[in-house]
């Protein structure tokens, strides 16, 4: 799986032809000594555990395995599959609902009548930059170089991503910019300490353009995925709108905190936080999720269950369908219509409003991002809900 | 056994492109066991190491057009399933106590990976090769390493004389040597004549 390897393997050719001089003789038993790990290997190879591995080798179907797969990759007509081109939508052709109680799988298909004038389109790369004395710079269409100058740190556009440059300004105060994501966008940042912040539609990001002092500092809203830089002598810590703070030494998680959703849920991915809620909190692990439940909650909904300081701990977080807006795609495995509805609200910039009240239905299954509304509408319609739009205005109907 | 002579190299990835049906047949056939035994090296059970492949598998097809060599194709296929068996035991918080390490080490500094991949192409290899062997040859073998017999068992069992039995393994050794140099990059081959040994001394 690299050219190490293939230089080795001419060796090992000339070794089974005894073709081998003494340095070629060399050179292969100082690659069987390099590591332990390959002198393990060979030991690993010739003792019971190759009994059991060839066992198991016995005892794979790959036949049965080969039809199993060939069912849902190739179609009955031939010629089809010429069509099947690298996208993710063939890949994520099949989606699970589960309405009422019965399971159907439902075939996505692009749906003809669906598609009337002016389809809405999907959601892209955008956002808007408001620099410290005001002023707001959009950056969905500038093309890559400096954007700005703020107080000795350039701030630079590459690929559709914004980076700080410090480029020794230990000079001057501190300011501070603002990163604002509207609907129907997403955008990624890359702070001056080089840690890597993805945002989602709706978010926004206050950060200074250096970091000094003991501890980084920054304040969210919406949804975005850390990939924090190693630091421990300065902490890092996100603070969501007042309500919430989250520290931590380099690590990777996800914020939900969306104002009209139940709760402000952070996921870890990696590494360690603290999630603090009026000056108490709780470490999470890798897998966990924090949640804080936002105090608007329904009439006649009681404080529930058990949570340590306001903060309610769950282990073994779905972090696919966390993660699934990073990567390009919607997941909305065990999602309400209500969930559903937000999500796509957001990203495609549309106003929902419900004829009646919202039907029970719970989905699953995952579909990219980057395709029209109506393909996605085209989808859930294939449960018993139906969707008329108007501009952009989407009206669900039972 | 496929009902063709197997395609070579250059024709398998023509039609691969083609999205010939025949071309993923060679590849599932020759590659997919040996995937699910690598996949069980990271401690998930064997329904889920052939999910997990599966899914590989149907990855990668969806992705043909962008592949131009065979070991691309393969290098693919065990990233995908290494990563995929990752996620089976993240999801499932089945990660051992140092779960950090596996995550975030990219595949190319995983040293774990690369020997467990070479682990099963070997295996993988040989498995194949040893179904390949005429008759009695191929039952010799298969009654010593996957029903455990020894040698007098054996000839018991087929009705042969003992030093038949003994002969038949070694016939199988020189079968399988020739096999593999044929058929494999010789970097598995340093592992071949111990390996052999083991694999075919019985008791």
């Amino acid at each position: 799986m690299n050219s190490r390897i293939e230089n080795i393997s001419l060796l090992l050719k000339l070794h089974l032809k005894g073709a081998l001089n003494d340095a070629q003789k060399q050179e292969l038993e100082e690659w069987r000594r390099l590591s332990e790990a390959n002198e393990k290997l060979l030991e690993d190879l010739t003792g019971k555990d190759l009994h059991d591995a060839l066992h198991q080798l016995a005892t794979i179907d790959t036949d049965a395995a080969r039809e199993r797969l060939k069912s849902r990759l190739f179609t009955a007509k031939k010629g089809r599959i010429a069509r099947f081109r690298r996208s993710w939508w063939a890949a994520a052709s099949i989606i699970l609902v589960l309405a009422m109680g019965t399971a159907t799988w439902v075939a996505l298909k692009r749906s003809p009548e669906l598609v009337k004038t002016a389809d809405i389109q999907p959601g892209r790369k955008g956002a808007i930059l408001t620099l410290a004395d005001g002023t707001q710079i959009l950056l969905d269409s500038l093309h890559s170089g400096v954007v700005a100058n703020q107080h000795g740190a350039r701030v630079l556009l590459r690929d559709g991503s914004l980076a700080y440059d410090p480029a020794g300004s230990a000079d001057g105060e501190v300011v501070y910019n603002t990163m604002t994501i509207p609907k129907g966008r997403q955008f990624q940042l890359v702070l001056p300490d080089g840690t890597k912040v993805w945002l989602n539609a709706a978010s926004s990001i206050r950060y200074p353009t250096v970091f000094t002092g003991k501890e980084r500092r920054v304040e969210v809203t919406g949804e975005i995925y850390f990939e924090v830089a190693k630091n421990a002598k300065m902490p890092f810590r996100v603070n969501i709108s007042s309500k919430a703070e989250i520290e931590v030494l380099g690590t990777h998680f996800n914020v939900n905190a969306y104002e009209n959703e139940e709760s402000i849920n952070t996921t870890l991915l990696a590494g360690s936080v603290r999630v603090i809620r009026e000056q108490s909190g709780v470490m999470l692990r890798p897998g966990q999720q924090a949640q804080i439940a936002r105090s608007s909650s329904r009439p006649g909904q009681q404080a529930q269950i058990a949570s340590l300081h306001g903060i309610k701990v769950i282990d073994h977080a779905d972090v696919d369908r966390i993660m699934a807006w990073k990567n390009g795609l919607f997941n909305f495995n065990g999602a309400s219509l209500g969930d559903v509805m937000r999500q796509l609200e957001r990203w495609y910039e549309i106003e929902v409003v419900y004829e009646k009240e919202i039907p029970d239905i719970t989905f699953w299954g995952e579909i990219p991002k980057d395709i029209s509304l109506s393909g996605v509408l085209a989808a859930l319609e294939k449960t018993d809900v139906h969707f008329r739009i108007e501009g952009r205005k989407v009206i669900v109907m039972p | 056994m496929p009902a063709h002579p197997p395609y070579g190299e250059k024709e398998l990835l023509f039609r691969i492109k083609e999205g010939d049906e025949r071309a993923f047949d060679q590849l599932f056939n020759e590659w997919y066991a040996r995937l699910a035994l690598f996949a069980r090296r990271y401690a998930i059970s064997a329904a889920e190491a052939e999910e997990v492949v599966s899914e590989s598998f149907m990855k990668f097809w969806l992705q043909r057009d962008g592949f131009d060599a065979l070991p691309g194709i393969r290098s693919f296929l065990y990233i995908t399933t290494r990563n995929a068996a990752l996620n089976v035991l993240r999801k499932n918080n089945r990660l051992p106590t140092t779960p950090l390490d596996a995550l975030e080490t990219p595949v190319e500094e995983d040293p774990f990976f690369e020997l467990e991949a070479i682990r099963a192409e070997v295996l993988g290899a040989v498995f194949r090769e040893i179904e390949n062997l005429p008759g009695k040859c191929r039952q010799v073998v298969l009654l010593t390493y996957r029903d455990g017999l020894n040698t007098a068992q054996i000839a018991a069992l087929m009705g042969i004389s003992v030093s038949n039995v003994t002969s038949q393994r070694a016939r199988a050794i020189s079968l399988l040597r020739i096999a593999l140099a044929d058929h494999y990059p010789a970097i598995y081959l340093i592992w071949l004549p111990a390996l052999l040994e083991r694999l075919l001394s019985g008791a």
